[in-house]
């Protein structure tokens, strides 16, 4: 076993056929992750963690959703025999600034991660239908839901990953159901309920440390606005965004500001 | 002297120099009024309505910008005890069951934060910049000035703010028609950043405010079994702010319309 460091692990998977609709692997759309994988090489090089990128399937994407498969990450580690500390998971769709603090040295080494912003019909909408199906009413305070496009945790947390991977496996069905349905996302919402129910500590950074749906919060524009003030920068929630077009145009555009000035 | 109590402030004054017509009238700050008096009397604490500001001179000198001012001599000149002050602005309602954010302030300077329009504030920091010898200011402690909370121990931090606001008042005048982004809220950011007192920050559904851009005006649409609006189901303080101040009547009334009964003893 190698000396145990932070790791950051994220998927830059490309698929050429998916019967998911609007699967965002799918032929050429996820061409600008590079630029997050890039990005995100430099930054663990500073911070002395290591990168790991899953560029293949676990299983195939219509059996379990590519976003489910990243809690089998402690068998992948284990598995390659990586030694490990702190495990940031991040989607291929964040660009991280060169001079972002070490956000391993602000978990406590507690479940970490960023609010949600965005859209609150479409999270209230998530948590009530969610919970209605799935969680027999329960519900759990609103401005905690965390996105899932950035989530640390550490050994700790194995077990937790176990029950997810197990809770999908018991509601497989269900699951493609609902989000079929409600399209109300795939994984976060039930990860979210599941951190509360199974009495997970965590800890919530600001919005610097994952910065979603910027176009809302009027930041997404030519002057690169948010990466004066902010560290991650998170690509989703772009209106209009035909083929990923506009995630790969801004990608490229912030990438090339910060890493190639 | 009145017994100490902790005190809601509402400026309500309408500005003698604008046209009436400019907001779409002014009859929300009723429904306002009327709410935090039932919040108030629920919780054992006292309305008190900011109508006399000490300047006449309200469009050199805003209301939003006086309030900060006054709010001492204000008080004492009315003779009230005070022991915590929350000054909100009244675009605002609170929900008939909202907790007593009072119990959670440790008598600290307690706020919301503002990032809803991000792009906004960017602007508004880097704008009021040169004031503020080039401070470096955190964007992300930023917060909205629609609803403060705080108490004498703070008296020094409205000093200090009258004092800037008066030394450099045309550049201040000169950056509200200029950057246009407000008129107290950044240059009370600055000052009570650039003091480093303790701030601390309630939690996001006290401070509910651009309704629209959060996507909360409407109630779940899917399940389709309660037609409560989202914002009233999951906020405690509701501002009506951040779209066309021309709706805010029509939108506020039609709110009230919904939760009236709820403020009905």
């Amino acid at each position: 076993m190698k000396s145990k460091k932070n790791i950051v692990f994220m998927f830059n998977i490309k698929i050429s056929n998916s019967k998911l609709e609007g699967d965002r692997w799918l032929g050429n759309r996820s061409d600008p992750y590079t630029y997050s994988v890039k990005s995100w090489q430099k930054w663990c090089d500073i911070n002395d963690a290591e990168l790991f990128v899953i560029d293949e399937l676990l299983l195939p994407n219509e059996d379990m959703a590519i976003p489910w498969q990243k809690f089998y990450i402690f068998d992948i580690l284990e598995a390659n025999e990586i030694s490990y500390d702190q495990i940031m998971y991040v989607d291929a769709d964040t660009i991280v600034h060169p001079d972002c603090p070490n956000v391993f040295e602000m978990t406590e080494g507690k479940y970490t991660f960023v609010h949600n912003e965005g859209s609150y019909d479409w999270i209230l909408r998530s948590m009530e239908n969610y919970s209605k199906y799935f969680f027999n009413g329960y519900m759990f305070d609103w401005w905690h839901y965390y996105n899932a496009g950035l989530e640390i945790y550490n050994g700790k947390h194995k077990d937790f990953a176990k029950k997810v991977i197990q809770f999908y496996n018991d509601n497989k069905e269900n699951l493609m159901k609902v989000e079929r349905a409600f399209h109300g996302g795939t994984v976060q919402t039930p990860v979210n309920f599941l951190i509360h129910l199974e009495n997970i500590d965590y800890k919530l950074l600001p919005y610097e440390y994952n910065m979603a749906d910027m176009n809302r919060k009027e930041i997404l524009r030519e002057d690169l606005a948010f990466t004066k003030f902010g560290w991650i920068y998170h690509f989703s929630g772009i209106p209009n965004n035909t083929n990923n077009t506009l995630t790969n145009y801004w990608m490229k555009k912030t990438y090339e500001a910060l890493y190639e000035k | 002297m009145n017994p100490i109590k902790n005190i809601v402030v509402i400026p309500m004054v309408i500005p003698k120099d604008k046209k009436l017509d400019k907001f779409g009238g002014w009859e929300w700050m009723n429904h306002s009024k009327q709410a935090w008096q039932y919040w108030c009397d629920k919780n054992g604490h006292e309305l008190v309505i900011y109508d006399k500001p000490s300047i006449e001179d309200t469009s050199k000198f805003r209301i939003t910008v006086q309030r900060w001012f006054d709010i001492f001599n204000f008080l004492d000149e009315k003779s009230i005890n005070y022991n915590q002050i929350a000054i909100i602005d009244a675009s605002s309602i609170p929900k008939w069951d909202c907790p007593d954010f009072f119990n959670l302030t440790d008598n600290k300077f307690t706020v919301g934060r503002e990032s809803d329009n991000l792009g906004w504030v960017y602007e508004a920091v880097e704008g009021y910049k040169d004031v503020f010898d080039n401070y470096e200011f955190d964007i992300n402690k930023y917060f909205c000035s629609s609803f403060v909370i705080f108490n004498k121990s703070h008296k020094p931090i409205f000093d200090q703010f009258k004092e800037k606001y008066m030394k450099d008042l045309n550049q201040f005048l000169n950056l509200q028609k200029t950057v246009r982004r407000g008129t107290c809220q950044t240059p009370l950011n600055y000052i009570v950043q650039m003091s480093g007192i303790d701030v601390n920050y309630l939690p996001m559904p006290f401070r509910l405010s651009h309704l629209h851009r959060k996507d909360m005006l409407g109630p779940n649409w899917q399940l389709n079994e309660d037609p409560t609006p989202f914002f009233i189901k999951y906020g405690y303080i509701w501002f009506f702010s951040g779209f066309d101040k021309r709706s805010r009547d029509k939108i506020m009334e039609q709110t009230w319309d919904l939760v009236r009964h709820e403020y009905e003893k």
